[in-house]
């Protein structure tokens, strides 16, 4: 299924895209191809303070995740979307939102899916979730 | 012609071909039936026109199983029936409801779908439900220009449902009996006891008695007992005589298997990812060829044989929201919504799903008589013993996950449920659906149930049974159509027994 890019995303990637072709501070400068990925990733989750909160939770209930660094588990939501973030490009960056909206689908589709707080989500929302909460964590210090 | 037991003469004896015990939906349909017939038909009622707690107390009793049973107000007992208080949801069994399923013990009715087919039909307008249309759901659709949701047909379906408005047997039928002059209804006439002959095979006559007023008795050739679900069978067991356990009850079974339907509302609620979505099909009234229709979500036939399931169905209804943060509008951009704002936690942003969920049979959940209490006719009073299996909340669990999991699928919303918090404890909203069931089984074999196929009493020649007690299963239907259909069947059933 195809599934309509949002306006608030496409503003978000033209937004990053003319910032690194001025090279403007803060604006996603120096971020390297696998940062990018991973912030695309959290970026398709709105109200980041609910999606960490869950997040938390999945941590703490999936004591594999805990172990995980954000570049790993960012590696590991990507190789479920057929990507490898060592070899990802700038044309997988900008489809990663299609393609994470279709895994989540199929994840539906096949049962991949985990309770958390009372709602059944899918194991790459999950995740995607987790990944706000360990950049939250992780990068606070 | 309406009657007032009260008025009788102490001692009297009354005498009529038919006798029906019970003026409720079953008692009312069956009586109707035979107006105009050559047939004498005396209808005995244990209240009046309207409600008198005096007699309502009759009903009163222990319930010992689960909570959230209140066996007195769950019926009511005046003419009428509880149907003065029913809300008119309507809808036939499905015909694997009537199947023998070797996942479900003590599943299986002597008769299938096929057979109550053009009962169910004639049943449709003594309940005032317009069109006999359950299967047509692209009429409903046409009708109201409402979507249905786009469910994988292989688990879900959208289906049909009736609202009768609800038909109050007693006010929308009294004054056609009252006319009928073979029809003698009459009113604070409670039966007390069935008495059979020495062998006990055949019903001789009643014991009745008004309260505070005459005792009198009533002989007929044939007898239908029609006093709900739970009353069938305590009248049973408290006919003792040349039976001590019970008229029926040689083999047990009379008040065991008592079943209700499984309520969860709700059992899941979900959380939008799209704003505002549109589900008035399921949620409102819709006027279809003189009834009123709305949709629910079922389970189909294909999902229930490959995972071995009990029926369900839900409704949704815009009540919530019962979750405490709007998870769904986390998944929006995902789920391809174009807004500019997260979507916030309303009502319009979320539905509720009531679920319904037909219980596994089970003989230890039963009626019996109380050991040391009496009513106001110095009679014991009923106890009930409503229990749920293990593989009830299993059933429930996965009921609630196959709608998350189609809500995910469907990129419209997540689902929330407390099911999904401890799959190993019923919430504790958890309630029965006010059907009462079982306690008289239809079988064809008199050592798996109380009456055969015809409804009649096994080893006891001219006793009828009309109500849902008769069921052995009960799909996820509410019974009352199944009820006067079956009363409807029981009438021609009868009246072929009596011809001349
Ligand atoms: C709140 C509520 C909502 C409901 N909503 C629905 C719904 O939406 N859809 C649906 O299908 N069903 C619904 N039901 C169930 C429905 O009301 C019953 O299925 C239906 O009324 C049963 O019909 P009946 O004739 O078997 O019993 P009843 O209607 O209960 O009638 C039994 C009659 O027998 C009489 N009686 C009892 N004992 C004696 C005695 N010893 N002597 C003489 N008379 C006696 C009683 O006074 C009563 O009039 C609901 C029930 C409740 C409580």
């Amino acid at each position: 299924m195809t599934v309509k890019q949002s306006r608030r995303s496409v503003l978000k990637v033209v937004i990053s895209s003319v910032c690194s072709s001025l090279l403007l501070p803060g604006c996603g400068t120096g971020e390297s191809k696998p940062e990018n990925a991973a912030r695309q990733i959290r970026e398709q989750l709105r109200h980041h303070g609910v999606a960490a909160h869950l997040g938390r939770l999945e941590v703490e209930a999936n004591p594999k995740l805990k172990s995980m660094t954000p570049m790993q588990l960012t590696a590991d939501v990507l190789s479920s979307i057929d990507l490898d973030i060592n070899a990802i490009n700038d044309a997988q960056i900008d489809s990663i939102s299609e393609r994470i909206s279709t895994r989540i689908r199929q994840d539906f589709t096949d049962e991949a899916v985990t309770t958390v707080d009372g709602w059944l989500l899918s194991v790459t929302e999950a995740k995607a979730c987790a990944l706000v909460f360990l950049d939250i964590t992780q990068s606070s210090g | 012609m309406l009657i007032d037991s009260r008025e009788l003469t102490d001692g009297s004896s009354l005498q009529a071909d038919i006798c029906i015990i019970g003026g409720g939906a079953a008692g009312i349909t069956i009586a109707r039936e035979f107006i105009g017939t050559n047939n004498k038909v005396i209808l005995l009622e244990s209240g009046g026109l309207e409600f008198d707690q005096q007699i309502q107390s009759l009903y009163s009793g222990d319930n010992t199983g689960l909570p959230s049973f209140d066996i007195d107000v769950n019926r009511l007992r005046y003419f009428g029936g509880t149907t003065n208080h029913w809300a008119g949801h309507s809808r036939p069994l499905d015909p694997i409801d009537f199947e023998e399923k070797e996942w479900m013990p003590h599943s299986g009715w002597p008769i299938t779908r096929a057979d109550l087919e053009t009962y169910y039909q004639r049943a449709q307008p003594v309940l005032q439900l317009g069109g006999y249309d359950y299967e047509n759901l692209a009429k409903l659709t046409r009708a109201t220009g409402l979507e249905a949701l786009a469910l994988d047909e292989r688990r879900l379906k959208t289906a049909v449902y009736g609202q009768s408005p609800p038909t109050r047997f007693g006010i929308e039928y009294r004054n056609e009996l009252a006319r009928a002059a073979n029809i003698q209804v009459y009113l604070y006439a409670n039966v007390l006891e069935l008495l059979p002959n020495e062998s006990a095979v055949h019903v001789d006559y009643l014991r009745v008695a008004s309260f505070k007023g005459p005792r009198f008795r009533v002989a007929a050739r044939q007898f239908i007992l029609a006093t709900g679900g739970m009353e069938n069978a305590r009248l049973l067991l408290l006919s003792k005589q040349f039976t001590p356990e019970g008229l029926g009850n040689r083999n047990d079974l009379v008040g065991r298997y008592f079943m209700d339907h499984v309520l969860l509302r709700p059992g899941l609620d979900v959380s939008f990812t799209h704003p505002g979505l549109q589900l008035g099909l399921y949620h409102a009234l819709h006027d279809v060829e003189g009834g009123k229709k709305f949709a629910i979500v079922a389970a189909t036939e294909h999902l229930l044989r490959k995972e071995r399931l009990a029926n369900f169905r839900i409704h949704l209804y815009p009540t919530g929201p019962h979750y405490k943060t709007p998870i769904g509008g986390i998944f929006s951009d995902l789920d391809g919504f174009a807004g500019e704002n997260p979507l916030e936690k309303t009502r319009n942003n979320s539905i509720a799903m009531h679920m319904v969920l037909e219980p596994v049979p089970n003989p230890d959940s039963r009626i019996t008589l109380s050991q040391n209490k009496l009513d106001i006719f110095e009679q014991p009073k009923l106890e009930v013993k409503w229990l749920v299996e293990d593989a009830d909340l299993t059933h429930a669990y996965r009921a609630m996950e196959l709608i998350a999991l189609e809500f995910g699928r469907m990129g419209l919303g997540r689902g929330y449920s407390q099911l999904f918090i401890d799959k190993t404890r019923w919430p504790k909203h958890m309630e029965a659906g006010k059907h009462h069931c079982g306690t008289t089984r239809m079988s064809k074999d008199p050592k798996t149930g109380v009456i055969d196929a015809n409804c009649k009493v096994f080893g006891v020649d001219n006793l009828h049974i009309a109500g849902s007690s008769v069921f052995p299963t009960i799909g996820y239907a509410n019974p009352t159509i199944t009820i006067v259909a079956l009363a409807l069947r029981l009438s021609d059933h009868l009246k072929y027994t009596l011809r001349p």
